[in-house]
């Protein structure tokens, strides 16, 4: 089988669940250190901006109990991002091919 | 043209025993005729395939670019609708999005901007992964190449 001519007509496919797993788990983590981080470091208004993003996501705060629920909500949403974004790109390839 | 089987006799067969195992996952044009292929051939192949295969750049796009125009439109039409009074600056995005406002008008221009930067980036995004993947690939084969002929002296 020639390989190199094979390679150059295939495409990858996109595992949704391990996009959406791999974003969650991004997007979850990533607000969750970014506030457990403020929190250690302490001060006189902890995260004044950081906190902003209780408006989208309602219980959260900079806090320790915050932080999980960011977690939450973060790999929530990263999942569903992850999730469309490989169920988009496979449809547009399995149309394109 | 680097198959045991599909070129002349090997001048150095003992050489070619020892990077047996090598060429057997190189990527390099190897034709074999189907009466001598290994059973294993069809999964490294495939595994190859899963591996090296590269990422359809504007699928990749048109995917995250698709996330980000309805990500920029819904976090405007949030915005017009509940008016958080303690929340993100998200008219701040006009400095960067030419004509976005937080209005209805704006969240369309929002979400075309956010297709748009969503889709660059996309691209962009399996560009580089798909150059890295070809640079690694030559690496690789640059590599077993020159491992082949390390011991040419040897043979003369």
């Amino acid at each position: 089988m020639d390989q190199d001519i094979e390679l150059s007509h295939a495409i990858q496919r996109l595992n949704e669940r391990a996009w959406g797993i791999a974003l969650g788990l991004m997007l979850g983590g990533g607000l969750f250190l970014a506030t457990l981080i403020l929190v250690l470091r302490g001060g006189p208004n902890i995260g004044a901006h950081l906190g902003l993003i209780a408006v989208y996501f309602p219980g959260y705060s900079v806090s320790f109990l915050g932080s999980l629920v960011g977690f939450i909500y973060g790999f929530v949403l990263g999942y569903g991002v992850g999730r469309v974004v490989g169920l988009v790109y496979n449809r547009v390839v399995g149309f394109t091919s | 043209m680097y198959s045991k089987t599909s070129g002349p006799p090997s001048r150095w067969p003992e050489r070619d025993a020892r990077a047996g195992a090598s060429r057997h996952v190189s990527l390099t044009p190897a034709p074999a005729p189907p009466s001598e292929t290994e059973p294993g051939d069809a999964d490294v192949s495939a595994q190859l395939l899963l591996a090296f295969a590269p990422l359809h750049k504007r699928a990749l796009g048109l995917a995250i670019g698709s996330v980000c125009g309805l990500g920029v439109f819904a976090l405007t039409v949030f915005h017009v609708i509940a008016r958080p009074g303690y929340a993100l600056n998200l008219y701040l995005l006009a400095q960067y999005f030419y004509g976005y406002t937080v209005s209805w008008q704006g969240a369309f221009v929002g979400a075309w901007w956010g297709f748009f930067t969503g889709f660059v980036g996309g691209w962009f995004l399996a560009f580089c992964r798909n150059f890295a993947v070809a640079a690694s690939l030559f690496l690789s084969r640059t590599r077993a190449e020159l491992e082949d002929t390390r011991d040419f002296l040897d043979h003369i």
